[in-house]
């Protein structure tokens, strides 16, 4: 392909796929570094035909072809099952290069998924410095919020806008997932309003992930990406247990897809000048 | 590109291992060599062998069952006694495997680890569980128990002090052998297992050394499994496998023959070792080019902590009680402090060419973890290499998942500036 050939660089594209345990999410550049298109579905049971699936749904938003696609870097636990994949990295290194791309100023990200929640120390350019992530435990994790909004009878977001209404402290002091969801059940037999135990909730995720940030040492500005992030609630239990203020891209879901896209666009550039 | 397979081209004479263990093992059931005593924590072999009793190291053969996979049914016995899934996992796989032994179930145990049952015990605190785990042993075995304290290291003004402190009491040890012996203890056999031992601790050196070359002749993980003989045997047999075991690793280091065939991240272990997960370990790291050169865990002999430069050299041929207090007693990295971590770091990090350090926070055993995230800190900015603290075990499998440890040492990789 001629570089210098505008009406080629057009018809590039460069993907990132994130294979996570709750959802995959897909994001194309263009060679002018623009998101061409997205896409965030549920992961199914067989990861390949949700990695097909997602493909599919971008080629036909963006009308795609495989060809197209100069290079894909795959990211998140299901990254070893994208065959289209040129290159499989972890979602710690996409995460910072994504947050990098989105809020070039951050020192330090807490990324809450489904099922881990991790918190990485990186640099200006984007490389990870350190990070830490949670272990063994959903404690923390956004399937510890869905466990216990369905405990409540409650959508997650539903859960989060009650939160914001509590007034009464109270502690659901567990720390794992089973025990918490045991012991909301007693709070609401108890007759705690249902506002204050999801503050409570929210509260307990955050000390978790203080925890975290603490072995590395927080560094500001601090960035808070993955899918938990949406949620207002425990966003500003962690600002109130951090006394900061956390900066939130408008879809923190999608930065590892995102970080992958943009190594994945590095990646084919260096090959291109290394051939030159 | 990331599910290739790459080979990991082992030190060969390590298969000559399994004979001198299973061959030791076998020993046990020989009533003539004396009675048998089972050893908890840092093991005086040395004086056993001059008092002509057999001894058996429960952490050795806990690990040696692990490698193998088969610890599970052992843990499972001891927590169904009541242990805590929080307590040492070395001490669960003994403890369960003893309990079997008194309820007579013999049968289910594998041949290969079967052990006599004690005639008498001993116990150094190498950790604080050692003592419960040895006071256990004597609930189930009903039989004499001799425990040796070693005070904490906390700077070297308390070092000296303490070595007394040790010899002092094996003294007293020496008088409990020949009671339950019923014969003088042999001070001549004594020297000579001492001189043994250093013989030892020579070749074994300077094997290591080599480690330092590029590519490494060797990893750490041969050397974690070339450590049996010299941690459990130490014979005659011993001295001419680690003979052997230095001249393959020189003449790999001549030849230029790595571990790897592309090696390009090198790296430092902290702490003990998931024993369970040695070749799984080795084959994950493999994969991204990445080999353990160095660690300090269970690597230690006569000598070494003054060539690392932690604690005086100990070794005096004239004074052998004074010599084993020093060598095995007083040095256990988790009867030290922090002021240790420098010295465990610098050496390894600057003459072994090492990439990043991954440091392993084991579940069941707080001395190991308790300082993991300092000694991060500190690796991290003293000398600018990224770290991993890796939160598994030593022996317990429920605290290793393949995936989230190679996404976890992957990620570790990524941050190498190569």
């Amino acid at each position: 392909m001629d570089k210098n050939n505008n009406q080629d660089r057009k018809d590039v594209f460069f993907a990132g796929i994130d294979v996570g345990s709750t959802t995959t999410k897909m994001v194309l550049l263009d060679f002018e570094k623009k998101i061409r298109v997205s896409s965030i579905i549920p992961t199914g049971p067989i990861i390949k035909k949700t990695v097909d699936k997602i493909i599919n749904i971008c080629f036909e938003k963006n009308l795609n072809k495989i060809d197209d696609i100069k290079y894909c870097v795959a990211t998140g636990y299901g990254r070893e099952m994208v065959d289209l994949a040129d290159e499989q990295i972890t979602e710690i290194t996409c995460h910072a290069k994504g947050v990098n791309v989105i809020f070039p100023q951050a020192k330090m990200i807490i990324d809450v998924g489904g099922q881990d929640s991790k918190v990485i120390s990186v640099d200006g350019n984007g490389s990870v410095l350190s990070f830490v992530m949670n272990d063994k435990c959903a404690a923390g994790t956004g399937r510890f919020l869905e466990v216990i909004a369905r405990s409540l009878e409650l959508s997650i977001d539903e859960m989060a806008i009650l939160s914001r209404q509590s007034k009464k402290k109270v502690e659901v002091s567990s720390m794992c997932t089973v025990f918490a969801e045991s012991e909301v059940i007693s709070l609401v037999s108890q007759g705690v309003e249902v506002s204050d135990i999801a503050a409570a909730i929210n509260r307990s995720i955050a000390r978790r992930l203080v925890g975290l940030v603490q072995r590395i040492g927080l560094q500001l500005p601090l960035v808070m990406t993955g899918g938990v992030a949406q949620n207002k609630g425990v966003v500003k239990a962690i600002e109130d247990a951090l006394n900061i203020d956390i900066l939130i891209s408008t879809e923190p879901q999608l930065t590892g897809a995102l970080g992958a896209a943009h190594i994945a666009l590095q990646r084919f550039q260096e090959r291109s000048d290394s051939i030159e | 590109m990331s599910n290739e397979k790459k080979k990991v081209n082992r030190v060969k004479c390590t298969a000559n291992i399994s004979g001198l263990m299973d061959n030791f093992y076998k020993n046990m059931f020989d009533d003539t060599k004396g009675p048998i005593c089972w050893c908890v924590g840092a093991c005086p072999y040395e004086m056993f062998s001059a008092a002509g009793v057999r001894r058996f190291q429960t952490e050795n053969h806990a690990a040696r069952i692990s490698t193998r996979q088969e610890q599970a049914m052992f843990i499972e016995v001891a927590e169904a006694e009541g242990l805590s899934e929080n307590v040492c996992s070395y001490a669960k796989i003994n403890i369960g495997f003893a309990l079997m032994m008194a309820r007579g179930e013999e049968d289910k145990i594998p041949e290969r680890y079967r052990i006599p049952k004690p005639d008498m015990l001993f116990a150094l605190n190498t950790c604080p569980t050692m003592i419960q785990w040895c006071d256990m042993l004597s609930d189930i075995f009903k039989v004499p128990k001799f425990v040796v304290d070693a005070a904490y290291i906390y700077d070297e003004n308390n070092w000296d002090r303490n070595v007394e402190y040790v010899k002092s009491q094996l003294y007293d040890f020496v008088r409990f052998l020949e009671k339950y012996t019923g014969r003088p203890f042999d001070w001549a056999r004594l020297n000579e297992i001492v001189m043994l031992m250093k013989q030892i601790a020579v070749e074994w050196r300077a094997a290591r050394e080599l480690y330092k070359k590029v590519p490494t002749p060797a990893s750490f993980l041969d050397a974690l499994i070339a450590m049996g003989p010299k941690n459990t045997v130490r014979d005659e047999a011993s001295l001419a496998f680690y003979k052997d075991f230095h001249n393959e690793v020189a003449q790999r280091a001549k030849d230029g023959i790595g571990v790897l065939e592309q090696e390009k991240y090198r790296i430092m272990w902290r702490g003990n070792f998931p024993w369970h997960k040695l070749g799984t370990l080795s084959r994950m790291l493999a994969k991204y080019d990445a080999v353990i050169i160095s660690g300090v865990y269970g690597l230690g002999t006569y000598g070494d902590h003054a060539i690392d430069n932690i604690l005086p050299d100990g070794f005096d041929i004239s004074d052998p009680l004074r010599t084993i207090a020093a060598e095995h007693c007083c040095r256990s990295y988790t009867r030290r402090f922090d002021w240790k971590m420098e010295h465990e770091f610098r050496r390894y990090i600057d003459e072994f060419s090492i990439d990043a350090v991954i440091i392993h926070s084991p579940r069941t055993c707080r001395p190991w973890a308790l300082t993991t995230y300092d000694m991060a800190r500190e690796v991290e900015e003293k000398y600018k290499l990224p770290v991993l603290v890796l939160e598994v075990d030593h022996t317990d499998p429920n605290y290793f998942h393949d995936a989230q440890v190679e996404t976890r040492i992957k990620a570790l990789l990524e941050t190498i500036k190569k």
